[in-house]
């Protein structure tokens, strides 16, 4: 991470939007939402509420100008809704005033009066319903109708994986001023700056030219604030535009867990044949994807979950189909892994079921399998680069796989009422958007005289170290120390048509445009430094902030070749622009090369069980990730580390639950519990793998923000490990989140 | 309420609504926006603060979550947001989590700075698990915590080899683990106009309202504005934990870190602090009262259950009076108990037992830190040989009460321990149980569970007895 930005930190001296200044005519918005997950509105009675002292304005769909829209793929959710409201926390009324208890108060005060509609929670029922987004979608490889004939033996089984709340720190915010009469500046904590200036260009009923969004950091994101921060930023535009006055909307956290989109629900069934020595024939799964009341990023993260159906395997039969069932429940959304976690809890799932029927190990059907160079994904694209057996492999050599195995069932021998268990969790995971258009992205680099240099890009800083990723490439670009780099904020007015920071592909893609923007310069440069000392241009030479003639090794200083290339009037300012070459895809093939490369790892997760009082804790991860060359090797460190968490918090802690009429019981962080630092398992070991360079991103680097999510996957399978250890003949579902309470329940 | 307290370096005298959130002063009052607003309950941390007062003549500091400390009880103490800490160079608490990448939104840094800094500021020893146990309310979503483990470890090398623990203050201010102000601080602390240091005597109205740390007034919001607000770490001597005439006294005014603290208590119940660890997190232990738990009665409640089997007697003011009742009969339904408007519970009496006595506490939650429980449960077992001669159990998280159980207690008077007495009053326990579905789990589930905090409980006996 950049320097600066972590002395900001640790300081208390950085600003989150909601610290920031405020001008003395602010406004808070207020949000009134519905309780009701689905019904229609009837009357709304403000009460008393436009006479509370300090209440300006209450703003309904009326008052939108431009059009009441927000989806981004679909056109399917409005800001304010209009009369049906289809989940409990869909916003109704914007109340707009001077104060935030005043707003407050207000929301006492209305009246809004829903006649309910029967909700739907379970994407089951919608499927049966015909409650759809877009028809189902299949990937089909091979020929899985008559491949069962061959399987030795065939299980099959229903998976559930649960919901998870983002609960990244900081919540929901968005300041927005008036600019002058006709165009407003929006500051957002927003993974996608341009979603939000096309949203509120659209709302507001004026041209993208004149809605500028900025964007400093985020106190994370998560996926949480890709598509979930528009509403907040579009409304606060809303008011500052009616009223010519800023304002500012954060949510509480408990509107923020209740009123915004999570983690996919997932409910699958799945079908794995294998013959005797444990090779996989055929495999089929159906996904019903609970989106939720509206189709946000759902469909793009059902894509997703197909792309990852098989994870690591490489399988010759192959049937999923997935289908986007609408639900009442709050829209969920993207969050690490993007379906992929869904997608391999189920084949995980089926391998852990396939093990158990011909009593054979997990691990030996997982490894038999794994993919080799030349293997095709049931899309078709063929394996590049294969890294999933070399990084197993030194996992088993480094952190003594069979040994701990061993040693584990010998301690099950000796103990009743401590259980222990392992379980290893290879991850494939693709890299890039799977929609190929937003694989692009832009950089604007300026040197100033005095030698020092600003980057922009479209990239958003929401605690994954892309900034100081940013501020390593162009540093090593330009042959200059990395403390003469600043990256700026993420705006709209300096790079535009941003796509969002997403799909870990923030530093892959930004980087290229960066480092192609830095190459520019230092060939301008090059030219001014030959002309200036009287050389050839390839007796040039960059290093440690001095530029050399390589042919006496005299030196002039990056600052001086600034001062001079000004004086000569060369462009100290350069753009690039960047495209991830050779990636498509056919949907109406469902066949093409989708993702530029895959990042590939294996993990080891060790857990143990207290039998009597039905809950667990790990000892020990150990992890063997391939980062390629890292950029940064402390920020993959913790990409990885953290990742791994949260992963496992989903399979364990995060329990997300609604009501059977579709109101949240787990709406606070009281209820709703993500891992602390007692919970973590005790010790972790990380070895990151870089001695294979990657040809698809910059400097050989690869992506790290969303795979390692996928090993705490590996944590539920351990603990499963510790239950049939506890029980062999124990009946346990396979649902995540593993709750003590189903624990117990399946021990009784 | 008119209070003069110091914030970081500078004297204030202010009016506020004492049950005004420390936090939204802090941030919407004086600007100070190190302290983050992240959950606004207590839960996460990102708001911590550290609070130092005068007990005394020394001066005491602690890490607390400021969005639920009320204002009122700042009166006469010293609040340190980050701001106060910071100086020229890095801190080396904030050098080690620059070093170790400890960082990586930085949302929630300013809250383990600061808890971790009101740990080196307190009285405890330098340890890594006591590193640990101050950040245990800390949330961090990105990093996983292990840099945050690292940077600790790196924090535990360089002060806790340089310090000097008779003068801490001096030596951390030494090591700029601190501002040099802090020296001066007791000092500064003693002319102010400060608390009125009421005496239990003062005579309370009927709509008195006691604030212990105010973890659960704050949070239900059930703290209506009120013209007659005490504070209870203002009253003398209600937070005193001591033996005489064969009890043991535990003031209502006792935080759970206090507790923990007690080498009374942890003399007589062995093990005690390691429960008290299983309750929230260091954050709302440091102001959570004892009072404030029972009072607050809620069915799950740690305290509550957990004291029901040491055969308590609370004392209560009662008007000019105080009155004695058994513990085991003080609650009587759900949020019902015998405690009249302006009463204040002075402390718990504990009777101090001579021979042989067992006792255990048992806690389930989703999260093992920082969670409310599914269900738990204490016991206490008075034993001559393998003889029970008395015993009490209790439970929480399965009646509308922290539950005494009687009939499962009185059972077993006599028994000798075995199995089947075990699995006998298992059935006994049962009856007398009626646990309902909620978030914490369904009832099915609590009473499973209940049945195996039984079977821990005698478990741990058997152990013990060998
Ligand atoms: C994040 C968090 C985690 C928590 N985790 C736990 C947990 O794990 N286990 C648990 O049991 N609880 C937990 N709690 C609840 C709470 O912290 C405890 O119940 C605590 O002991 C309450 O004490 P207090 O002094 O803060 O109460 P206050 O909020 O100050 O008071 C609670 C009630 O008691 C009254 N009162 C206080 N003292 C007296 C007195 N001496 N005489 C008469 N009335 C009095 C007050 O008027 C008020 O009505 C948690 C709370 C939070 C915020």
């Amino acid at each position: 991470m950049n320097n600066n930005e972590v002395i900001k930190h640790v300081r208390g001296e950085s600003q989150f939007i909601d610290d920031l200044k405020l001008p003395h005519d602010i406004l808070y918005g207020t949000v009134l939402t519905s309780e009701i997950p689905h019904g229609k509105i009837e009357k709304i009675d403000l009460g008393n509420a436009l006479s509370i002292k300090g209440v300006v304005q209450i703003i309904d769909h009326h008052d939108i100008p431009g059009e009441n829209q927000i989806g981004a793929i679909i056109r399917d959710e409005e800001l304010l809704s209009e009369g049906i409201v289809k989940f409990a926390g869909e916003p109704i009324l914007l109340i707009l005033s001077e104060s935030l208890d005043s707003g407050r108060e207000a929301l006492k005060e209305i009246k809004v009066d829903i006649s309910p509609i029967p909700a739907i929670t379970d994407p089951r029922e919608s499927f049966r319903a015909g409650n759809l987004i877009v028809p189902p979608r299949t990937f089909d490889y091979g020929d899985t109708d008559s491949a069962w004939e061959k399987c030795e033996i065939v299980a099959e089984g229903r998976v559930e994986s649960g919901g998870q709340e983002h609960f990244y720190m900081e919540t929901q915010a968005s300041l927005a001023y008036p600019v002058e009469k006709d165009s407003v500046k929006v500051l957002s904590s927003t993974q996608s700056p341009t979603a939000v200036q096309k949203t509120v260009s659209g709302i507001l009923g004026i041209p993208m030219n004149r809605v500028e969004v900025d964007v400093r950091r985020l106190g994370g994101g998560f996926g949480g604030k890709e598509d979930q921060a528009t509403p907040w930023a579009a409304m606060a535009a809303l008011g500052a535009y009616i009223t010519k006055r800023p304002v500012k909307i954060v949510l509480s956290r408990s509107d923020d867990i209740r009123n915004t989109g999570k983690r996919h629900p997932f409910s699958s069934d799945f079908k794995i044949g294998l013959d005797s020595s444990g090779k996989i024939i055929a495999y089929e799964a159906t996904f019903y994807q609970n989106c939720g009341a509206y189709a946000d990023l759902s469909t793009a993260i059902l894509e997703r979950a197909l792309f990852h159906a098989t994870n690591s395997y490489y399988i010759p039969n192959v049937r999923v189909t997935g289908i986007s069932c609408y639900t009442n429940l709050p829209p969920f959304t993207a969050f690490r892994g993007f379906g992929g976690p869904q997608a391999m809890f189920v084949i995980e799932s089926a391998i852990s079921k396939a093990a158990t029927e011909i009593n054979m190990s997990a691990r030996k059907i997982q490894e038999m399998n794994l993919l080799k160079e030349g293997d095709v994904f049931p899309y078709g694209m063929v394996t590049e680069n294969c890294n999933i057996s070399a990084t197993w492999k030194k996992l088993e050599e480094k952190f003594q796989v069979e040994e701990t195995y061993k040693k584990i069932g010998e301690f099950n021998r000796k103990n009743d009422h401590i259980k222990k268990g392992a379980a290893v969790m290879p991850v494939s995971f693709g890299i890039s958007f799977t929609n190929k258009m937003l694989n692009q992205a832009g950089a604007l680099v300026h040197i100033y005289t005095d030698g020092s240099v600003s980057v922009s890009t479209g990239a958003v800083e929401m605690g994954q170290g892309v900034n100081k990723k940013m501020i390593n490439v162009a540093a090593e670009t330009l042959s200059i120390p990395s403390s003469r780099v600043r990256v700026e904020t993420t705006n709209t007015t300096r790079v535009a048509n941003t796509s969002p920071t997403a799909a870990s592909s923030g530093a892959d893609l930004n980087g290229m445009a960066t480092r192609s923007a830095c190459i520019g310069l230092v060939k301008r440069l090059r030219s001014v430094a030959a002309k200036s000392m009287g050389v050839d241009i390839d007796q040039i030479k960059f290093e440690s902030g001095k530029v050399f003639n390589t042919g006496n090794g005299q030196s002039i200083m990056w600052e001086e070749l600034i001062g001079k290339a000004y004086a000569e009037r060369v462009s100290l300012t350069s753009q690039a622009y960047y495209a991830t070459p050779d990636i498509y895809f056919d949907k109406t093939k469902e066949r093409g090369k989708p993702f530029a490369y895959h990042v590939f790892g294996t993990a080891l997760i060790e857990a143990e069980l207290d039998v009597l009082r039905g809950v667990y804790k790990f000892n020990r991860v150990s992890i063997v990730h391939d980062t390629g060359k890292s950029l940064d090797q402390q920020t993959d460190l913790g990409q990885i580390e953290g990742g791994f968490i949260q992963g496992l918090g989903w399979v364990t802690v995060e329990e997300l639950l609604f009501e059977e009429g579709g109101k949240i019981i787990t709406g606070g962080s009281s209820t709703y519990k993500v891992p602390d630092i007692k919970f973590i398992p005790d010790e972790i070991n990380v070895e990151m793998m870089q001695d294979l360079k990657n040809p698809y991103a910059v400097l050989g680097s690869k992506a790290v923000g969303e795979p390692p999510f996928m090993y705490g996957i590996g944590g539920y399978l351990a603990v499963r490990e510790c239950l049939f250890a506890a029980k062999p003949d124990v009946q346990l579902k396979y649902d995540c989140p593993l709750t003590p309470e189903k624990i117990t329940i399946s021990l009784m | 309420m008119k209070i003069n307290f110091i914030l970081n370096n500078e004297e204030l005298k202010i009016d506020i609504d004492p049950q005004f959130p420390t936090l939204r002063f802090l941030r919407e009052e004086k600007g100070l926006t190190s302290v983050k607003t992240g959950c606004g309950e207590g839960e996460c941390g990102a708001c911590t603060v550290i609070l130092g007062s005068l007990d005394n003549g020394v001066l005491n500091y602690k890490n607390v979550a400021s969005c639920i400390l009320p204002a009122g009880e700042l009166n006469g103490k010293h609040l340190v947001t980050l701001e106060g800490i910071n100086g020229p160079e890095l801190s080396p608490v904030q050098k080690a989590f620059v070093d170790e990448g400890a960082i990586q939104c930085g949302f929630c840094t300013p809250g383990f700075i600061m808890s971790i800094t009101g740990f080196l500021l307190s009285d405890r020893d330098i340890t890594m698990e006591n590193i640990l146990n101050s950040i245990d309310g800390n949330i961090c979503r990105c990093t996983g915590y292990y840099s945050i483990k690292r940077a600790a470890e790196k924090i535990l090398k360089i002060v806790g080899t340089g310090i000097d623990n008779k003068d801490r203050i001096s030596s951390l201010a030494g090591l700029s683990a601190i501002p040099d102000y802090f020296t001066e601080i007791p000092e500064r602390l003693k002319g102010l106009t400060g608390s009125p240091d009421m005496d239990s005597e003062s005579t309370a109205k009927e709509n008195t309202l006691y604030i212990g740390g105010g973890t659960d007034l704050l949070v239900s919001g059930s703290g209506k504005p009120n013209p007659d607000v005490r504070f209870i770490s203002d009253i003398k001597n209600i937070s005193d934990i001591f033996e005489d005439n064969n009890f043991i006294h535990v003031g209502a005014g006792s935080t759970v870190e206090d507790i923990i603290d007690s080498e009374i208590l942890n003399k007589y119940f062995p093990g005690i602090s390691d429960f008290m660890y299983l309750i929230s997190s260091q954050i709302i232990r440091n102001t959570a009262t004892l009072g404030g738990n029972i009072v607050n009665a809620s069915p799950i409640g740690d305290l509550s259950v957990l004291f029901l089997v040491l055969d308590p007697v609370l004392e209560i003011k009662s008007g000019d009076g105080i009155r004695e009742v058994l513990f085991k009969e003080f609650f009587k339904d759900y949020k019902v108990m015998d405690l009249e408007p302006g009463e204040l519970i002075l402390k718990i009496k504990i009777p101090v037992y001579p021979g042989k006595r067992f006792f255990n506490f048992e806690k389930v939650s989703r999260r093992k830190y920082l969670d409310i429980a599914s269900c738990n449960s204490a016991s206490c077992f008075y034993l001559e040989g393998d003889v029970i001669k008395k015993c009490d159990l209790s439970a929480g998280g399965v009646a509308p009460v922290p539950l005494y159980m009687k009939e499962s207690s009185a059972w077993l008077t006599g028994k000798e321990v075995s199995k089947e007495i075990m699995n006998k009053v298992i059935e006994i326990v049962m009856d007398e149980i009626s646990p309902i579905s909620d978030v914490r789990g369904s009832s099915d589930y609590k009473r499973e569970l209940l049945r195996r905090l039984i079977k821990a409980h005698f478990i741990k006996l058997n152990g013990w007895l060998k």
